[in-house]
């Protein structure tokens, strides 16, 4: 998936909030392959068009602190735990895993993010 | 695959809507504690005084509702309740207009009622009940009791008391009789009270 150049923050989006029946899982852990939380969901990246989530932004502190994007499709949500899954995400996906330090999602992130789980661009 | 879809916000509760509320609100509370006071109220308990000053403003108010009250458009017939009614409300109102009585406030609001409740008698109105002007007649009777004639107290208080029994027909014998014994006894007060009271 090729993601959007029009994503933004849904903090960012004073008009918008997570449709009715469906979680907001802003402060849900982030949970890997193991089932180990790994960090936390700070923020929503999303499509207005589609008025979609697309992407989890998180900080993770598990192998070590770092911001990251991870794409809500390759997550299950669980809201007894308020954990979201993310099973590809291996120790060694989340060691790899690129840093997201752009305010805006780049192709060059995409890549690495795509490439640290195991997907192709 | 997971999905979270979003939705615009639902557009808060209009303010004209909760303005509108507010007036309604507004509206009926006022309605509530400015009705007019009904004619039928319980007598003034009997430890009562006077809570405004013979000079305030209200003093004016009230004597021009008096002034301005209607005056009988015929004699009243003296042979039923309703024409022995009216022909106590002018000695009344002779009693109550006594210097030591007509700025009492209590007085004055028990002579208002009176004056409200035999307004539509007085009017020939068919309609009118006789209850609420007996009621005022014998509350007013208690209030100046209460003012200048302690040793009248269980007359005044039986008055009260008989005035609360009546049905405001005057059809059946009983009722006529029941209204009868209660013009009596209000006049007996009435006379009673007339005697400047002895200090």
């Amino acid at each position: 998936m090729t993601p959007s150049i029009n994503l933004q923050r849904l903090s960012d989006l004073p008009d918008f909030e997570v449709a009715d029946g469906h979680p907001d899982v802003r402060g849900w852990a982030v949970r890997g392959a193991t089932g180990t939380a790994l960090g936390t969901v700070q923020e929503l990246l999303v499509d207005p068009e589609a008025r979609q989530v697309r992407y989890l932004d998180a900080q993770l502190t598990v192998p070590e602190p770092k911001r990251v994007l991870l794409p809500l499709r390759l997550a299950s949500l669980d809201p007894e735990t308020t954990s979201v899954f993310v099973p590809a995400l291996t120790d060694a996906a989340a060691a790899a895993y690129p840093a997201y330090a752009e305010e805006l999602l780049s192709p060059a992130y995409t890549q690495a993010m795509h490439q640290a789980l195991g997907e192709a661009s | 695959m997971t999905e979270i879809p979003i939705q615009r916000k639902k557009p808060p509760l209009s303010p004209w809507l909760l303005v509108a509320l507010a007036a309604v609100a507004l509206t009926l509370g006022a309605y509530w504690f400015l009705r007019p006071a009904p004619a039928d109220e319980a007598a003034p308990p009997a430890n009562a005084t006077p809570a405004t000053p013979a000079d305030s403003p209200t003093a004016d108010t009230s004597a021009a509702a008096r002034s301005a009250a209607p005056a009988p458009a015929a004699a009243p017939d003296s042979s039923g309740a309703r024409g022995r009614l009216l022909q106590l409300v002018p000695p009344l109102s002779a009693l109550v207009d006594r210097a030591e009585l007509r700025d009492d406030a209590t007085v004055r609001e028990q002579r208002d009622n009176l004056t409200s409740a035999t307004a539509r008698l007085a009017d020939g109105d068919a309609r009118a009940g006789l209850r609420p002007g007996l009621v005022a007649a014998a509350n007013l009777l208690r209030a100046v009791q209460q003012k200048a004639y302690p040793a009248l107290d269980g007359e005044a208080a039986r008055l009260v008391q008989q005035a609360g029994q009546l049905s405001g027909r005057d059809d059946t014998a009983a009722e006529r009789q029941q209204n009868r014994q209660f013009l009596q006894a209000a006049a007996a007060l009435l006379q009673a009270e007339t005697v400047p009271p002895t200090p």
